[in-house]
């Protein structure tokens, strides 16, 4: 057989190939798993549980939005005890729309987010879905050049997750126990929107099985490795909440303050490696040599030593300094308290000191990307009146982003692990609530696994996106 | 050669210019003074390293003399002067083209137009869109550089030089990087602009062209002018023997 060639790519599509079954069934796919997000799903949730052990304890828990921590206040018996009996009070829902959309408003608008994360994510698992696959739908009916051949993998796998996230969605109403499910299972079974959407996904994902051909690329790539991570993660809470659901309690928020940190850390990188670039390649000798001065040091500094001088010294400095504007004046008092009132929190200790440390590394990035561009480049620019800015700004810099992408993406996933240096400062990054936990219940092995877990999705997740970005922006 | 009473009508004047590379140890201008009236077409010649392009590089301020003045349409271009303005009036192609290769074609001419002249988006395409025809390649306004041959290249870094309507064109050997079946494509819009009057400098060896254009031709050696002379002269008779040596080396 002729090697095969993809039949939608490259041309814009014909009044038949645009009715071919596959775009059909993604078009019902696509109805059915929207008409499911706005149709009810759960019309009771569980309001309250009071779970009884053997010997007499009581634990009572009262959920004003959705059931959490009922699986692990059942699976953790108090010592000696056994499980007795769970008495649930299930009530009818009226205050929203009972579909999964209105559930998802109803748990952004209680302020217990991180309770229900998973079910947020199952929710924007169907949403992305819903997304990828209508713009997959819209290119082979819209677009000159026919399919976005591209989408094809991410709708796969999104309209596949759908599938497991509805489930899930489903057991989370439950919290994962099958108990709690028994005691109540009319009220506690899906409605029509569960099964539509499971109709809706499971369609969308057949329509795009039957576009491998159109793809080079595989169908399951690597991000089916991110989801796998996380999928790890979220079976060990599920079905082993003790230990690890108290653990993903206790650390989850550290992965949002390590995430602020990286972020915020690196927007401040990326401004002082671009003035840092352009210092190094300043054709003014001053700034040229101070710039030089800073990589060189910085670089030759590890970062939990500049961590720990500017979490321990700087405030003795800051006093140093105060007392410098002391000596000279009795009039600078002011300024004197100033300097010794001046002290850093955890937090803006921490993006310094990252910023600080990795801006020395990316000032070499750009400088490197900065240079890489021919200079008659910034000749041209200039014999056409723009300014050294303009030049930079509309000329070098487009150019130049293209060399530095790489190299800079590998920073941001190398900044997201050595972020667990800022645990020495008084940061409650993941790694240091990991050390916390462990220290009270010396469960070291099950903590430091889920926290090195959590780790790994991260990196993994954060290595996809730079590659996607890798990929678009390079030269054609 | 007098200093004192600047003609009214040079659009440039060079006095007394200096030049050298590597702290020194390089003379590329060597007392170089040179008047060009508004509306001249004059190609420099010379051998590799005679400073030629060195001269044409001043002119705009990419290199910067250690001594000497230069005034470009009553501007001293100096440290002092505003060197952006003074650039927005003169035009420079160069012998790499040096387009935009992330821009395309119609970008690479519009860009400078709305940045420094702040055009608005649609007059800057309307003077780049009639220059591509003027070039002769209206139909790969969308392309992008890396896609057109070097003499493409080189036609679109004229039309994105000619977009500023420059008052001077500089030419830093512009045919010098194209393959030989390009050449005479390059040369035609050249042509086409020294006959609307254009003032321009050339540094070029294609005779063809100093025969048909220039008004002027200037031969430079060993980082001085050698030789100031009309084309006609030049080839009947030189009055150097280094200009006649050097003729005799690059005509056959």
């Amino acid at each position: 057989m002729l090697e095969e060639q993809p039949q939608f790519v490259g041309h814009a599509l014909t009044r038949s190939e645009r009715r071919d079954w596959r775009f059909v069934l993604m078009a019902v796919g696509l109805g059915l798993l929207l008409l499911g997000l706005l149709l009810p799903i759960y019309g009771h949730r569980i309001s309250a549980a009071v779970t009884t052990f053997s010997e007499g304890s009581e634990v009572s828990l009262d959920f004003p939005t959705l059931i959490s921590g009922q699986h692990y206040a059942q699976t953790n018996d108090p010592v000696n005890e056994t499980l007795k009996d769970v008495a649930l009070t299930v009530e009818p829902v009226e205050d929203h729309g009972r579909s999964l959309l209105g559930w998802l408003f109803a748990v952004l608008g209680s302020g217990e987010l991180s309770l229900h994360l998973g079910f947020v994510v199952y929710v924007m698992t169907a949403i992305a879905a819903w997304v990828v696959v209508g713009l997959l739908l819209l290119s082979a009916w819209r677009r000159a050049k026919g399919l976005r051949a591209g989408l094809i993998p991410a709708a796969t796998n999104l309209s596949l997750l759908t599938i497991l996230a509805v489930v899930l969605s489903w057991q989370h109403q439950f919290d994962y126990a099958w108990t709690l499910f028994q005691k109540a299972p009319v009220e506690l079974s899906p409605g029509i929107g569960f099964w539509l959407m499971l109709v809706g996904a499971a369609s969308m994902a057949v329509a795009c099985l039957g576009l491998r051909d159109e793809t080079r690329k595989d169908i399951i790539n690597w991000w089916a490795l991110v989801f796998a991570v996380g999928l790890l993660i979220w079976l060990l809470i599920c079905f082993r909440p003790y230990p690890y659901y108290e653990i993903w309690r206790f650390v989850s928020d550290g992965i949002l303050v390590t995430l602020r940190i990286v972020l915020v850390s690196f927007a401040f990188i990326l401004v002082v490696s671009l003035l840092g670039g352009l210092g190094r390649i300043s054709s003014n000798r001053v700034i040229r040599w101070l710039a030089s001065l800073y990589v060189e040091v910085i670089r030759g500094i590890p970062l939990l030593v500049q961590l720990l001088f500017i979490w321990f010294a700087l405030p003795q400095v800051f006093d140093g300094i105060g007392a410098l504007f002391g000596a000279i004046s009795p009039n600078l008092a002011g300024v004197e308290e100033w300097f010794a009132d001046l002290r850093l929190d955890p937090f803006a200790a921490a993006v310094l000191g990252l910023t600080i440390c990795y801006g020395a590394y990316g000032s070499e990035i750009f400088r490197a990307g900065i240079s890489s561009i021919h200079h008659g480049q910034m000749e041209a620019a200039r014999s056409l009146g723009m300014s050294y800015v303009q030049a930079m700004r509309y000329v070098i810099l487009p150019q130049a982003v293209r060399v530095i992408l790489p190299p800079i993406g590998n920073e941001f996933v190398a900044l997201l692990k050595d972020s667990t240096l800022v645990s020495v400062l008084a940061v409650s990054d993941l790694t240091r609530r990991g050390r916390e936990y462990m220290a009270r219940t010396f469960l070291s092995f099950d903590t430091w696994i889920l926290v090195a877990l959590c780790y790994l999705v991260l990196k993994l997740f954060s290595s996809r996106v730079v590659e996607s970005i890798e990929t678009k922006s390079s030269f054609k | 050669m007098s200093t004192s009473t600047p003609a009214v009508d040079n659009i440039i004047e060079i006095r007394n210019l200096h030049k050298t590379f590597h702290h020194g140890k390089v003379v590329a201008l060597e007392d170089v003074s040179l008047d060009i009236p508004e509306g001249q077409v004059t190609v420099i010649i010379g051998p590799s390293g005679s400073g030629k392009s060195t001269l044409l590089r001043c002119i705009n301020h990419l290199e910067v003399p250690d001594s000497g003045e230069i005034t470009v349409d009553g501007i001293r271009v100096d440290a002092e002067c505003d060197i952006n303005l003074v650039r927005e009036e003169i035009g420079m192609v160069f012998q790499q083209f040096n387009l935009f290769p992330h821009l395309s074609v119609l970008d690479n001419v519009t860009l400078a137009q709305r940045v420094v002249r702040e055009r608005d988006a649609d007059a800057a395409e309307g003077i780049a869109r009639a220059l591509l025809v003027k070039v002769g390649i209206p139909e790969k306004a969308d392309v992008y550089p890396g896609q057109l041959s070097g003499g493409q290249q080189q036609r679109v870094a004229i039309a994105r030089a000619l977009a500023m309507q420059p008052k001077i064109m500089l030419f830093d050997e512009p045919t010098s990087a194209l393959d030989p079946e390009m050449i005479k494509e390059v040369l035609d819009v050249m042509l086409d602009l020294a006959s609307e009057g254009m003032t321009m400098v050339a540094v070029t060896h294609e005779m063809g062209f100093a025969r048909n254009a220039a008004n002027r031709v200037i031969f430079m050696d060993e980082a001085q002018i050698v030789e100031d002379t009309t084309p006609e002269l030049l080839f009947s008779a030189a009055r150097e023997e280094r200009t006649r040596e050097f003729l005799g080396k690059i005509l056959h």
